[in-house]
């Protein structure tokens, strides 16, 4: 192989490791977790690999361990963060598999594009899930039975709503105000007709699903782990959203009054 | 005790509920979804035990239930080959500082209508401060726990930590 075919080889091995970092980027995971995977790979196919964080896309840069001169840098922009675990364990699996079994590079890309359009849970089952999530937090944060109902219940129409947006391909501060005003209506009729005996709990579980909790929780762990950038725009990303979604409630409120909540 | 036990029971099942649905959420793979309904109750139980029944305060609680989760999620992972934060985080987020967090969310809204603020201006105020000190100190110690991993373990993967002392002290002789 002469010297442009292996510059060339390099620059498609960036394009791979880029493909597999900025996925787990989008499905959740750390900054470290990111670096050590992507690592973990192009140290097996022989690279030294170094990646630069931003919130909305990587760069990343590998040079050849055997030949220095031989380096390529690519970036890749993202366009959506959705939190999806199962990417996560994928990936972690294949890339000790990776360093395991010495797979090549089709063998690779054949399992990602795999990992990445295998199907996790139904639009149902997460509707279902939403609504029982909301309902026993409302019951565990001390609401009774029938708040923890309206709760729940709530918690699955702001659920529905937000789905149907996202499908229409609203801006995703439209998306959680539209969702968390819908849900705290739904919420606000346990205060109007005195339901239970804490409304307030009510109103302050059912938009739970939309708190976006790796993000923030993500946010926290790059600050410990001292991805400070990625850190930071963790932490506004997720203020912003939670802004959105006091927006939604503020709005709900105009409607009943703020003495009813 | 009966009672006490009944409690305990209830919180347990219900938290379970609660991280399995937030695990479904975060498309956590089904052959671990019972390892967060595991976790979630476990630590939201420790956490109920230690704050309402023997008392000690909600921080210090949840940094407890935050580090319980954890590391047993560390133990979890080895046994069903899955990275912990898989079903460490849908656990953590059954104790979520939510109340808290809209707490803040209304006080700041009263705030901004100056006539409701001044008759009752200090409490408002000092409630507001409280509850968001409160909220970001709770999300503080679940994410602690979270990367527990790497705070007492020194290892940045979880499948090089290792709960049986004999092979942590033959790896240290292979590091040196």
């Amino acid at each position: 192989m002469d010297r442009s075919e292996i510059k060339h080889l390099a620059g498609t091995h960036t394009d791979l490791l880029l493909d597999i970092g900025s996925t787990l980027l989008a499905s959740g995971a750390t900054s470290e977790r990111i670096n050590r995977n992507v690592q973990r790979i192009g140290s097996q196919l022989g690279y030294d690999v170094d990646i630069f964080f931003d919130y909305t896309g990587l760069i990343i840069t590998i040079q050849l361990k055997s030949d220095p001169t031989i380096y390529a840098t690519r970036h890749k922009k993202l366009s959506k963060h959705h939190a999806n675990f199962n990417i996560l364990k994928d990936i972690s699996l294949l890339s000790w598999k990776v360093k395991e079994d010495n797979l090549e590079v089709p063998e690779i890309e054949e399992a990602l594009e795999e990992i990445k359009t295998e199907p996790t849970y139904s639009r149902w089952q997460i509707l279902i899930a939403v609504g029982l999530a909301c309902f026993a937090l409302c019951f565990t944060a001390g609401g009774n039975l029938k708040s923890a109902g309206i709760a729940g219940l709530a918690g699955f129409a702001g659920m529905y709503v937000r789905q149907e947006l996202e499908k229409r391909g609203y801006l995703s501060m439209i998306v959680i105000m539209g969702a968390s005003f819908v849900s705290s209506m739904i919420a606000s009729a346990d205060a109007i007709f005195k339901i239970g005996d804490k409304p307030e709990i009510t109103a302050a579980t059912c938009v739970l699903y939309l708190i976006p909790g790796v993000q923030m929780i993500n946010s926290v762990i790059d600050l410990i782990e001292g991805y400070y950038p990625m850190a930071l725009a963790r932490g506004v990303f997720s203020s912003y959203i939670i802004l959105w979604i006091a927006v939604g409630i503020t709005l709900s409120i105009m409607f009943i009054g703020l003495s009813n909540f | 005790m009966n009672e006490i036990f009944f409690l305990s029971l209830k919180d347990f099942l219900l938290a379970a509920v609660v991280a399995i649905g937030f695990a479904v959420l975060f498309r956590t793979p089904r052959s671990v979804l019972w390892v967060a309904g595991l976790l979630g109750g476990a630590g939201h139980l420790l956490r109920y035990v230690l704050h309402f029944q023997i008392g000690s305060g909600i921080v210090i609680s949840t940094l407890l239930a935050a580090l319980f989760i954890g590391i047993a999620g560390i133990y979890l992972a080895h046994k069903v080959h899955t990275p912990p934060v898989v079903f460490t985080v849908p656990a953590c987020i059954t104790m979520i500082p939510g109340l808290y967090a809209y707490r803040t969310m209304l006080g700041l809204l009263k705030i901004t209508d100056l006539d409701t603020a001044r008759q009752d201006a200090n409490n408002i105020l000092l409630d507001t401060v409280h509850n968001f000190v409160l909220a970001s100190s709770l999300l503080f110690c679940l994410a602690m726990g979270i990367c527990v991993g790497i705070l007492l373990f020194r290892q940045k993967s979880a499948k090089h930590i290792t709960f049986k002392l004999r092979r942590r002290v033959i790896r240290y002789r292979e590091k040196k």
